[in-house]
């Protein structure tokens, strides 16, 4: 099927940049652990290409999966998400082409970052920008598709959002109308609050390449930062929102349970619609000359945020498991993990939008270890999981034992030690984006990188097994005979 | 304010094994005999009705105990002696010396890009911060209850040599 | 009510082209770029709310090509709202004008394509947009206050 041939362009090309940004994660982490010794210019041109190689990669398998998911429910234009995956692909081109020449602003360079005491050329600070713009156009398109293909499929915004399924729900079970299925809740939020997000982003965007044209173009420092951290934080965090979508549509096959859009499922995502775009504030905690209204909204909408998966998809997810005859498999197990990483990354970040407890941990280690946790063992579990949900149905074939508990113990475990470092040395007080770390942070970074190897080599384990049940041949049910025919 | 930390992570990762082991006790019962799911919805959802009314306590408590404890400056500091910092690429201008138990606000900003003005006391531990942005000043108070030697690190990504800013200050 | 929105839409369109050509009738010069952005972002949205308001055709999806269009021409938009692109044209009345009248036209168009893709989809087109041209306003060309 063709629209297959558009989810698996999105779904590899995002594991391709996810693994080599693994890698070049891995470089950085040695590098503080001090086992390697990477100048200060190159160390943060990498820590530029990995926080935005990371992003994209995971969001483009989010997309990919999501649009082929949606597909089913309502067929959509090949031309626009192809267009879509070129602009992104552009984009990361582009990207890669500017750190390349040095470009070393970080992926949320805070205006007037990358302008001031820039050592790399000017072109890669032209060519990082527009890179960036054209990341965010090829979004813009695929969230737009998205969202006229949940209106077409569910009628309008007010049947996207199951609005008669909750407040008329008498009348909506006789009409004989169908309300969306969960993961068509993650595309609407997804493409909603994703085109907020993108408008952000060009607007500060925009600011910053007319300003790269015309340096005497002024621009407030206070309104870039916020428009950079909205457009990046919502950006970054849809991540998980797209991704749940998998977990929505395939947990319940390995459980034989069904999940449905109930009334509480409908009112959670409508949550997180609104706290997802408002949580971003949670950035400025310490630029104290944030209007304050807009501190007390970050606390509360960072927290709100929370309630939805823990107390609805989470929790729900749980209850699909318990005492289910569900088959583990590397799919459902991947599934399952991404639920608990989702629910301990949540709690870090809850923690550190608490804003007397921010004032400790704000742009310590302890933010990479949350978003890391989330990301890591939350995104990319789904992502996993929904690959070897789609090869294992494919050929009706499985893991053996012995290799899941190899990847299992590969991936959680050298996860775990890896996230852990972050949690540690953020307690520590060791900042982020450090190139040189003060102590405990080189200790600290010995053993992550430690877990950061075995975590790797539990991604490259997940590669070869992927590739086996691939080469596989197709899996074609027997046809009962006919009656009368020969046996 | 960094022994905070410490408790912050050892309430973390007290939840963090709660959850692992509520999870994994979940994982193992899908060996157990099999319920069907109709029998297992209506217990769950009340469970989940408890769930929510738990995480909306904690939510209200953190929220109630937190705002007082804002460190946003509030009215009345006019009488608090202030404290010009600016921050550049890559250096900190700040007072030598600060006194000790005695209420004071940082008027921080920059020369150049963002930083961050954060404030490790004489045992490391990050005390407090703030921004320092360009044509803008933050107004940080703070009140230093030990004397000693205090280091102050940029805490915002502001360019290659990022990791070597630093400035100091005595409290007597 | 179907009466009422026809009104709103002809005198959203009306307010809009009367008001683009306001320089040629006042002579006035802009000198604030906070207060110029303000004004194109209403002037725009004159233009989005009187497409929304006469949009009639039925919610059939059509050709991708209106989606590219909604998608795009915000962020055309945005590069022609910088200040240092039309800060020569500012003191002459009929140029002035004229951007302005393109602003409007742009931003009707951008919507019009939204409905066209998806009936529904343009308010989202419409919301992006006056996002982006109202925020523009605290920062594009802005130095703080």
């Amino acid at each position: 099927m063709r629209e297959r041939t558009v989810m698996w362009a999105y779904m590899l090309t995002g594991i391709a940049v996810f693994v080599l940004m693994a890698l070049v994660g891995l470089a950085m982490r040695m590098e503080q652990a001090q086992w390697i010794t990477l100048n200060a210019q190159l160390f943060y041109s990498l820590l530029t290409l990995h926080g935005a190689g990371m992003i994209t990669a995971m969001v483009l398998c989010g997309m990919g999966g999501l649009w082929y998911l949606m597909y089913q429910e309502q067929p959509m234009d090949h031309g626009i998400a192809w267009g879509a995956y070129f602009f992104i692909v552009l984009g990361v081109v582009c990207v890669i082409g500017a750190v390349a020449g040095g470009f070393a602003a970080a992926w949320t360079f805070l205006y007037p970052l990358p302008f001031v005491g820039a050592v790399w050329p000017s072109w890669s600070t032209g060519l990082f920008l527009w890179g960036i713009a054209f990341v965010t156009i090829g979004w813009a398109l695929w969230c737009t598709q998205i969202l006229g293909c949940v209106f077409q499929a569910y009628g309008g915004l007010r049947g996207a959002l199951a609005w008669d399924l909750v407040f008329h729900h008498d009348e909506f079970e006789k009409s004989g109308r169908r309300e969306p299925p969960p993961f068509a809740f993650g595309a609407l939020v997804t493409a909603i609050d994703g085109l907020l997000a993108a408008a952000a982003g060009m607007a500060v965007g925009v600011a910053l390449i007319m300003h790269w044209y015309h340096p005497q173009l002024p621009i407030d420092p206070l309104w870039a930062k916020n428009l950079t951290y909205f457009f990046g934080h919502t950006f970054a965090n849809l991540a998980i929102y797209m991704a749940i979508a998998f977990v929505y549509f395939a947990l319940p096959k390995y459980t034989n349970r069904e999940w449905h859009t109930s009334q509480v499922l409908a009112i959670a995502w409508w949550g997180t619609l609104a706290f997802v775009a408002t949580a971003y504030f949670h950035h400025l905690y310490m630029d104290f000359v944030q209007p304050r209204a807009l501190q007390y909204i970050g606390e509360v909408a960072s927290y709100l945020a929370a309630f939805p998966p823990a107390v609805v998809t989470i929790f729900g997810g749980a209850l699909l498991v318990y005492r289910s005859h569900l088959r583990w498999t590397l799919a459902s197990m991947f599934f399952y993990a991404g639920l608990v990483g989702w629910l301990i990354g949540g709690i870090g970040a809850v923690i550190d939008a608490t804003i007397p407890i921010n004032l400790s941990l704000h742009n310590t280690l302890w933010v990479p270890a949350h978003f890391h946790t989330y990301l890591l063992e939350g995104v990319a579990m789904f992502v996993f999981g929904w690959i070897f949900y789609m090869l294992e149905t494919r050929a009706e074939a499985f893991t053996p034992l012995l290799m899941r508990w190899a990847i299992g113990l590969c991936v959680f475990g050298g996860g775990a030690l890896l996230l852990l470092g972050w949690y540690v040395a953020g307690a520590a007080g060791v900042p982020r984006r450090y190139s040189m770390q003060p102590a405990p942070g080189p200790d600290i970074a010995s053993w992550a990188s430690i877990g950061a190897i075995i975590l790797i080599a539990g991604i490259l384990l997940c590669i070869f097994e992927a590739g086996r049940l691939a080469l596989l041949p197709r899996f074609v049910p027997e046809r009962a005979p006919k009656e009368g025919a020969p046996a | 304010m960094q022994a905070s930390s410490h408790t912050v992570l050892i309430g973390f990762l007290v939840a963090a094994a709660a959850i692992l082991l509520v999870m994994a006790a979940i994982a193992r019962t899908t060996h157990d005999p099999t319920l069907a799911q109709s029998e297992v919805t209506p217990p769950g959802y009340a469970l989940r009705r408890g769930w929510l009314w738990v995480l909306a306590a904690v939510a209200v408590v953190s929220l109630g105990i937190s705002l007082p404890a804002f460190p946003y400056p509030t009215g009345g500091t006019a009488h608090v002696r202030h404290y010009t910092v600016t921050a550049m690429q890559y250096g900190f201008q700040n007072p030598p010396v600060l006194p000790v138990n005695t209420p004071i606000i940082f008027d921080v900003t920059s020369k150049d890009v963002n930083h961050g003005f954060g404030i490790y006391d004489p045992a490391g531990r990050l005390y407090a911060q703030v921004q320092a942005m360009p044509m803008y000043v933050n107004h940080l108070p703070v009140r230093f209850r030990t004397p000693g030697h205090y280091t102050i690190r940029c805490m915002e990504y502001c360019g290659i040599a990022h990791a070597a800013m630093q400035g100091a200050f005595d409290v007597r | 009510m179907n009466l009422v929105r026809t009104a709103v839409g002809i005198c959203a369109a009306v307010a809009a082209l009367v008001l683009s050509f306001m320089p040629l009738i006042t002579h006035e010069v802009e000198i604030e770029v906070h207060t110029h952005h303000i004004d194109h972002a209403v002037l725009m949205g004159l233009g989005v709310i009187a497409v929304l308001a006469l949009y009639r055709r039925g919610a059939q999806a059509s050709s991708p090509m209106w989606l590219w269009i909604a998608v795009l021409l915000p962020v055309a938009i945005m590069f022609l709202m910088a200040p240092s692109l039309y800060s020569d044209i500012d003191p002459q009345p009929l140029p002035h004008s004229l951007y302005h009248l393109m602003f409007v036209l742009l931003a009707a168009l951008t919507v019009y394509a939204g409905q066209r893709f998806v009936r529904g989809v343009g308010w989202m087109s419409a919301i992006v947009l006056e996002f982006m041209a109202f925020v523009a306003a605290w920062g594009y060309g802005v130095a703080p206050r």
